[in-house]
């Protein structure tokens, strides 16, 4: 709505939300363009760093091609115009400067093919291994637990569901969302320590035993 | 106990994909399965449980400042085992080059464990780190992918290997097969397949591995592709192939420690 700015903004948010949904997809079909968004993203992040101060985000001429309503036009400093990409089509994988996306896709290795996001906040420590729900929340309460948690992947947060008996009931769907998976270890490693009950580790104890030592 | 090393001085062609998703087949049935990531990448790490480069890693053991045990990480996978790489692994030709017998160092470590399978993920060049992991295997899997130009370079990659594995008096060291990756079922892709069939026959794998977004969705989710989707092309051929390299072990199955006991 013209002139109400929660309005225009919620609608922002929305598109740059479809966007990245869009930029996801495309990104899931293309490992080419997968390299490109984070070779590009990188190097977003370090010109961004560089001219933090001088520098203006205008947009791009191409984005109003395919994002009529400019929504991404910023006055912000971090969302600002991906410009390029059809949502929904990526077809042309005409990406401009992702600078905007870097403090989600910026990653940490130097390999740049696979990695996590960054996650704001101070990292945690997750252990060797599969990580231990319990000793996190202990060691760094229900913040500290989530922002490690959100470091991991499907794989990982299943790991450590199954490590840990957290879903006796096979209740979680096959497709349970990361969201949901990491609800589910938080609120069984805030009853633990709300009920001082003594968490075993379900498979890192039957494999112990079965962990062929060196003879 | 079979040790295997993956192996193609070629990147991308599929080595660390064949690498988690073989453990997670073999796993699959009923074997114990240590995946070492000799790779500095660390991209094996990180399939199998979502960190990067974390210290300590195989290199510590390399350097022989950790043992095996210390690095012994449990997995994503039931019944797999990591050792994980991290970045130093990148400097380890310059930092092992004056050392002796710095070809036999993962070997050594690797010695007296147990584990049914050992599976042992290279970078692609053929420096120090696949020599340990040669010198460290009963056999090689030399992933080809079926993309235009796999195959040259193919006839030195092996002949090399063969240098290795005598240079460095590895008697024992074998070719457990040859496993085509990226297969498109398609002209190129069959007449690619016919010539290397022909050129090595039963060393080439019977399975293939289908090319599969799947299998790198799996990638990203740290999870297995017998995990993910196993009922996808690539599911399907992992568990294949997994069930195909056990039969090949088990008929040239040689023990570990006899040829390491030397190891120096
Ligand atoms: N059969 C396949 N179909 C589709 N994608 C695949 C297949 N095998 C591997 N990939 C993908 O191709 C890329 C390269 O595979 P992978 O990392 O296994 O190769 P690599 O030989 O280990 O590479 P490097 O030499 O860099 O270590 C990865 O993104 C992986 O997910
Ligand atoms: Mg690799």
């Amino acid at each position: 709505m013209p002139g109400d700015a929660s309005d225009a903004q919620s609608a922002r948010d929305q598109e740059f939300v479809r966007w990245l949904r869009a930029l996801a997809d495309a990104v899931e079909r293309d490992p080419a363009l997968a390299e490109r968004v984070r070779t590009e993203a990188v190097t977003g992040a370090q010109a961004d760093q560089a001219n933090e101060q001088g520098r203006k985000h205008e947009g791009h001429e191409d984005s109003h091609e395919t994002h009529e309503t400019g929504a991404f036009q910023p006055e912000g400093v971090r969302h600002s115009a991906p410009g390029g990409l059809a949502p929904g089509g990526c077809a042309e994988h005409t990406l401009s400067s992702p600078d905007s996306i870097t403090p989600t896709l910026r990653h940490t290795r130097r390999s740049s093919r696979y990695g996590p996001p960054s996650v704001s906040g101070r990292a945690v420590e997750l252990g060797t291994g599969v990580p231990d729900p319990f000793a996190l929340y202990a060691a760094a309460g229900e913040d500290g637990l989530r922002r490690a948690l959100e470091t991991l992947r499907v794989g990982s947060l299943r790991a450590i569901i199954r490590a840990h008996g957290l879903d006796p009931q096979g209740k979680l769907s096959a497709s349970a969302t990361e969201k949901r998976l990491i609800a589910v270890i938080v609120t069984a490693a805030k009853r633990a320590a709300g009920t001082g009950e003594q968490r075993t580790t379900k498979r890192t104890t039957t494999r112990r035993t079965k962990t062929p030592e060196a003879s | 106990m079979t040790a295997i090393c993956v192996a193609n001085n070629k990147g991308g062609v599929g080595k660390t994909t064949s690498v988690v998703n073989l453990a997670a087949g073999l796993a699959r049935l009923g074997h114990t399965v240590l995946v070492v990531d000799g790779d500095g990448q660390g991209n094996a790490t990180y399939a199998l449980t979502g960190r990067i480069h974390p210290v300590p890693s195989l290199y510590d053991v390399l350097m022989e400042k950790a043992t095996i045990q210390d690095v012994l990480w449990t997995t994503n996978e039931d019944n797999v085992w990591l050792v994980p790489g991290d970045a130093r692994l990148q400097n380890v030709d310059v930092e092992l080059a004056a050392r002796a017998g710095r070809e036999w160092k993962l070997a050594r470590a690797l010695a007296g464990q147990t584990f049914d399978y050992i599976i042992i993920d290279t970078p692609p060049s053929l420096g120090v780190l696949t020599q340990n992991a040669l010198a460290a295997a009963h056999g090689v899997i030399v992933p080809v992918s079926l993309t235009e130009f796999s195959l040259i370079g193919m006839d030195k990659l092996l002949a090399t290997i063969d240098d290795l594995g005598n240079e460095l008096d590895i008697p024992d060291l074998r070719l457990l097969g040859i496993l085509v990756t990226f297969y498109e079922e398609n002209k190129t892709g069959r007449e690619t397949y016919g010539i290397l069939e022909k050129k090595f026959e039963d060393k080439l794998f019977a399975t293939s591995i289908p090319k599969n977004l799947k299998l790198e969705e799996a990638h990203r989710r740290n999870e297995s592709i017998l995990a993910f989707a196993p009922n996808s092309p690539g599911g399907v051929a992992y568990a294949e192939l997994a069930r195909e390299v056990k039969k090949r072990a088990a008929a040239e199955h040689s023990p570990y420690s006899r040829r390491r006991a030397g190891a120096r």
